[in-house]
């Protein structure tokens, strides 16, 4: 009798046993394959959050205008940024924490082809055309959220990096973008590509002598005689 | 019981070894310095394109996240943000040895543009603004890296509609307005302005 008693634990013990270890092997070789049927799951070790999600919501039509820019030239940079919330003038929060992003911009440059006044054009007989072009600019400093990478944040006291901290944090930064694009050799590529576009479509119209000048650009932002310094050198850390 | 056990240490030791086969199985290994050198791109590069018409967009981005089942409350965000789509012709297509005729007898010019396309779009950080934050239960508030991956998906949702509006017919318009009164002004008494087919891609 208690014999039989024993198996029947044993029995009971060794099935328990037996259905555990299918158990836990099932589960690893799933978690395993990717986590497959339980990825998200308790079960799964790599815990993946559920996306974000957003509505598709409509958008307006606010404003059409009427453009004749000449785009002839564009300048690609990157820099990282590196700012604590101590730095911060108007938005801080007396908080400590850190940011790094890296920050892509494309300056589009070129000429603003609806700034030619009559006076600016000088035709002479039926062969010979004099141009003036207005001054080449950058016309777009374009910094997309696909351009920002946010590649650290930290916070002190769970108080998070606000919206409008780090928009403070990026203000400065397209200027000091803006700036190297003028420092650069993409504002000469850019004028004369103005020019020469101009030249083959006006030779193509029938003239023979094509004169194409510019009206020269504004000043690049020069260092502060006092300080030395720049608005690039001012609250952005240098790419390395 | 120690045919069991034994049984038992042999299976958890052949499950240690998957897991440890799995996590040594890097989605990145096989990239070589070849995927890295296409993606390198020239700091200054030469366009021709020109801009014709600026639409100014306005979006509400409304975010939620319910999270996973085992977190308790939910997070939803509210933003407003501005675009600026510039559309226009890139003259790369453009050959002014044949796409521009000239009919010296009649005073009559003719040009084929290419078909205008969307050029670039600019989405200023600076002009988007939090409307409302919601954060209940046990949730986090969001960071910023999130934030930003909201707006993304809103940046590729505006990307998403430009074909219902109406830009290319609006730059094809204000490519006549801008060329017929200078080239008139050029001493041509006609003008004719076409467009190519759109290139498929």
């Amino acid at each position: 009798m208690e014999n039989k008693t024993q198996n029947t634990v044993n029995f009971i013990i060794n099935l328990f046993l037996k259905v555990l270890l299918a158990v836990v092997a099932v589960a690893l070789l799933l978690y395993s394959a990717g986590g497959g049927i339980f990825a998200g799951s308790l079960f799964s070790f790599k815990r993946q959050k559920p996306a974000i999600t957003i509505e598709n919501t409509p958008m307006t039509i606010q404003d059409v205008r009427a453009v004749g820019k000449l785009v002839t030239a564009s300048f690609y940079d990157e820099m990282i940024i590196k700012r604590n919330k101590q730095e911060l003038v108007n938005t801080n929060d007396g908080h400590t924490g850190e940011i790094v992003i890296i920050q892509k911009a494309h300056v589009r440059i070129g000429v603003d082809l609806a700034q030619l006044r009559d006076e600016d054009i000088q035709v002479e007989g039926d062969t010979t055309i004099r141009i003036t072009l207005p001054p080449v600019e950058c016309l777009h400093v374009i910094m997309n959220p696909t351009d920002t990478d946010i590649y650290s944040e930290t916070t002190s006291r769970n108080k998070k990096w606000a919206f409008e901290q780090f928009q403070e944090v990026l203000e400065p930064v397209k200027d000091t973008l803006l700036n190297r694009a003028k420092a650069s050799k993409a504002m000469e590529k850019a004028s004369q590509g103005a020019e020469d576009i101009v030249t083959e479509f006006l030779t193509a119209c029938g003239y023979k002598h094509v004169f194409v000048t510019h009206t020269p650009s504004g000043p690049i932002n020069l260092p502060d005689p006092e300080t030395g310094t720049t608005t690039e050198d001012e609250n952005v850390t240098p790419e390395a | 019981m120690k045919t069991n056990l034994t049984l038992l240490k042999w299976l958890l030791a052949a499950g240690i070894g998957l897991l440890a086969a799995a996590g040594c199985a890097s989605p990145d290994a096989g990239k070589s310095l070849t995927d890295a050198a296409l993606q390198c791109i020239n700091q200054v590069s030469s366009e021709r394109q020109l801009e014709l018409v600026e639409y100014e967009i306005h979006k509400i981005v409304k975010a939620s996240d319910k999270g996973a089942w085992y977190t308790i409350g939910d997070r939803k965000l509210l933003l407003t943000c501005k675009a600026y789509l510039q559309g226009g012709i890139d003259l790369t297509d453009f050959n002014p040895l044949t796409d521009v005729i000239v009919d010296e007898e009649r005073q009559a010019i003719s040009i084929t543009l290419p078909c205008p396309t969307l050029l670039s779009m600019d989405m200023p950080l600076q002009e988007v603004e939090v409307a409302d934050e919601r954060i209940t239960g046990l949730r986090d508030d969001f960071e910023m890296a999130e934030i930003n991956k909201i707006l993304r998906l809103g940046e590729q949702q505006i990307l998403d509609c430009v074909p219902a509006l109406g830009l290319i017919d609006e730059a094809k318009q204000n490519a006549r307005l801008f060329f017929e009164p200078a080239l008139k002004h050029l001493g041509f008494a006609s003008v004719y302005i076409s467009f190519k087919q759109p290139v498929q891609k």
